[in-house]
């Protein structure tokens, strides 16, 4: 079992970098400190990956959600909004386990070999809405409502809280280029300060942003129950011996809520069962 | 009593017919997709992306 469990975690890992990799192949621009602006750019990643990291391919959507509800036109994000909503009707968060970067990066870090930390359930249970609010106030509602005196628009989530575009894009932005480096002030500091505090909470909690930050992963999370990709439970089979929920690290129980909106669907209790009960199926 | 209306429409409905619903509601978004895509937005999309957005990185 347990070998089973390693080859599928390694497998996992494999595709979340060959899929990083593929979606920041712009190499040339992490050694120039320059940023693609080729034809892709007008496609959106399914992931959570900043459209100024200096090798994206592709847009962020989250990102580019921003840039459409912009104050200043005040117009709905059809294409993006459109977009994520097929995925997560698709495959729910299937993206958050296999596809994303910042998650492989997350996972990364929580091998480190420490103690780990576990989040009390009633306090875990309060940090899971966080990510609802930064979706609903810093991606959907500040973006679209606020105009400032210049009469711009401002995307609130991209500038005041993700860690991601501080990590994919502002510090090799900043390190390669002395125009950027000078101009990084007290804005780039506090950003700085909230993706150190994602990584060292990486390293003690399992995937600590992807649980209480990310709102793409609270986008998908609302499709979990009605996605096309699912987790089923044989409860003939199930002898409730609990694998599944002491191997998930999202601390979802399978066997009560297999299509829970936390589920990150990377399929470890699928494989950890004993008696086959849990399968991904299509939606019926 | 409203409570009680939306709970029977969405268990016979929705519960009873969730792939259908499903299938419906993925054929609705890429409609919303293609809509969003004629009217302009991806050029949008392209102008944000395609430059060094200063607020992402944390100077602007």
């Amino acid at each position: 079992m347990d070998n089973k469990l390693r080859k599928h975690g390694i497998i996992r890992k494999a595709i979340q970098a060959i899929f990083g990799i593929l979606t920041n192949g712009y190499f040339k621009g992490f050694l120039t400190g320059t940023i693609y602006q080729g034809p892709l750019k007008r496609f959106c990643v399914p992931g959570m990956n900043c459209y100024s990291c200096p090798g994206a391919l592709g847009a962020c959507p989250i990102g580019a959600m921003q840039s459409v509800f912009d104050g200043r036109r005040r117009r709905f994000a059809f294409y993006v909004v459109g977009y994520l909503a097929a995925i997560g009707l698709l495959v729910g968060r299937f993206i958050c386990g296999w596809l994303c970067l910042f998650g492989l990066i997350q996972e990364l870090l929580y091998k480190i070999p420490t103690p780990k930390f576990k989040v009390p359930e009633r306090l875990d249970k309060i940090l899971r809405y966080f990510k609802y609010v930064l979706l609903i106030l810093f991606v959907f509602a500040l973006p679209f409502f606020y105009r400032s005196s210049f009469g711009a628009g401002d995307p609130f989530f991209c500038k005041y809280i993700c860690p991601v575009g501080t990590l994919e894009g502002g510090i090799p932005l900043v390190l390669l280029n002395s125009g950027m480096r000078a101009a990084a002030g007290a804005l780039f500091r506090w950003k700085f300060a909230i993706l150190i505090i994602c990584i060292l909470a990486s390293i003690f909690i399992y995937r600590p942003f992807c649980k209480y930050m990310c709102p793409l992963g609270a986008f998908y999370g609302l499709f979990q129950k009605i996605s096309l990709l699912r987790l089923s439970i044989n409860e003939d089979a199930c002898i409730n011996c609990g694998a599944c929920q002491n191997i998930c690290k999202m601390n979802v129980d399978p066997v009560k809520n297999p299509n829970s909106a936390e589920c990150i669907r990377c399929g470890e209790c699928v494989k950890a069962c004993p008696k086959a009960a849990l399968t991904f199926s299509k939606n019926k | 009593m409203i409570s009680t209306l939306i709970n029977h429409c969405f268990n016979e409905v929705f519960m009873k017919n969730k792939r259908f619903v499903t299938v419906i509601l993925i054929v609705i978004s890429i409609v919303s997709c293609v809509y969003g895509g004629l009217t302009g937005e991806i050029r949008t999309v392209y102008q944000k992306a395609s430059n060094i957005c200063t607020e992402c990185i944390g100077i602007g």
